[in-house]
């Protein structure tokens, strides 16, 4: 990717500090410094993740500790600790989708009573946006996008996995990993335009 | 002249690339082959917002984060919360969930054991006539009786255990009754016995108590009932000298 990849804070181990995997390696013996090292420097990621699907930040900061609580009490049996952040959000991901679906009914019920749901996303070209609703409407759109495609494309964007790790956290092919961030591009696409043309439009609307 | 391989991968690099959102310009045998390849310029198009896509994105991620960031407490507390949680739940021993009904059921198991060894311990027991052993085999071997045997067994130890004076003669007399079918008898009729022998039976009860002073009981059929005294269980032993108001060291 040409844009460099979110840097969330504490995310990035600096030059001097141990690796995901020497951490990884410690925390499986036991080592608590190396566990709450790890949870240190992924909590805000995975939070960010979880909010990106519950909306709430009370459910997301409950997913966030039941992602972490999970994953440490499975930790000695990951094999392969390269793979622990590919395999740390994948966990975050399947448990937010539970969370999602436990609570689509009582979703579904609540805007039943609150009346119509909220408008479709209108064909975005002919609108105004700042940045922020334009953020926001890409949002919503890629709230729509099958699972699968949704997830590729937010590990990509999001977390910058590459597809490889991409494949490994959602069980399919690296190849299957970039079709389906292809399709989710494209799906994107055919819903908003271009992002030139929309920012543009605002500008030359002032 | 291009093989449909090669431009299969070509076209396959040229995806792979703009799926990264790199850019062709450095690479002029791809831009060269997107503008004759109707499929490689179908994803281009559809890609090259990809960068600008991701960077709104991430823009909006961030703001969304900020927003509703829980704040230093949070942050600082999670990783030891759940360092103790987990590092705590590693030294418990996993506690198995048991159904409501398994205590009842193994109650019942247990209780239903119990009457069935007391049952076969101590409930009534039909001697057989010809012996214990041999009583023993006919059971093991004969399983289907005739109603004439089954009567015949029933009325014969029906008549010993009423009278157990004469079960007491007879074992003197003809040695038809074993030491082992005394220990069939249950503790009333064994005091009975007891009784009877102690008073008007001594050399019965100079037999069944074991006299080794007497050799010549060695020699003749108290010799034999020493042995078979020998062969009883440790249960069997017990009942009767329980019965007999003996002390077994």
């Amino acid at each position: 990717m040409q844009a460099p990849p979110i840097r969330w804070p504490s995310v990035m181990p600096q030059s001097n500090e141990a690796t995901d995997e020497i951490l990884v390696r410690q925390a499986q013996q036991g080592d608590r410094a190396a566990l709450t090292e790890l949870v240190r420097r992924y909590q805000k990621a995975v939070y960010a993740l979880c909010l990106r699907y519950v909306h709430d930040h009370d459910e997301a900061a409950d997913l966030l500790q039941r992602t972490f609580v999970r994953v440490m009490t499975k930790l000695p049996d990951l094999r392969s600790v390269e793979l622990f952040r590919s395999w740390l959000f994948r966990i975050a991901a399947n448990l937010a989708l539970n969370y999602i679906r436990d609570h689509a009914r009582f979703v579904s019920d609540e805007a039943t009573a609150a009346g119509p749901a909220t408008p479709p996303v209108k064909p975005i070209g002919a609108d105004r946006l700042e940045a922020g609703q334009l953020a926001a409407a890409l949002r919503h759109i890629v709230d729509d996008l099958p699972t699968k495609q949704r997830m590729t494309l937010e590990l990509r964007v999001y977390e910058d996995l590459s597809f490889r790790e991409i494949g490994e956290a959602l069980g399919t092919s690296e190849g299957a990993a970039k079709v389906n961030f292809h399709y989710a591009i494209r799906a994107l696409r055919s819903r908003i335009g271009t992002v030139d043309e929309l920012v543009g439009s605002k500008e030359r609307g002032r | 002249m291009k093989t449909q391989d090669s431009v299969d991968s070509i076209c396959q690099a040229i995806e792979d690339r703009l799926l990264e959102g790199e850019k062709l310009t450095g690479h002029p045998e791809l831009v060269e082959h997107v503008g004759s390849c109707l499929e490689c310029f179908r994803t281009m198009s559809e890609l090259r917002e990809l960068p600008r896509i991701a960077e709104v994105m991430r823009g909006g991620a961030v703001a969304e984060a900020q927003a509703k960031d829980p704040g230093p407490a949070f942050w600082n507390a999670l990783p030891e919360r759940v360092a103790a949680e987990v590092l705590g739940s590693r030294g418990k021993p996993q506690v198995k969930v048991r159904r409501w009904w398994a205590p009842a059921a193994l109650a019942s198991a247990g209780l239903a054991g119990a009457v069935a060894t007391l049952l076969i311990v101590y409930g009534p027991k039909v001697p057989a006539p010809s012996g214990f052993t041999q009583a023993k085999t006919a059971t093991k071997t004969t399983i289907t009786t005739t109603t004439t045997t089954a009567s015949a067994s029933a009325s014969a130890p029906a008549a010993a255990v009423t009278s157990p004076a004469a079960l007491a003669s007879s074992a003197e007399s003809d040695g038809d009754l074993t030491l082992g079918d005394l220990a069939d008898l249950s503790a009333t009729e064994l005091r009975a016995l007891s009784r009877r022998l102690t008073q008007d039976e001594t050399a019965a009860t100079r037999a069944l108590t074991g006299s080794a002073n007497d050799s010549s009981a060695e020699d003749d059929g108290e010799g034999t009932a020493l042995e078979k005294l020998a062969g009883l269980s440790g249960s069997e032993l017990q009942r009767l000298t329980q019965s007999l108001g003996l002390e077994l060291e």
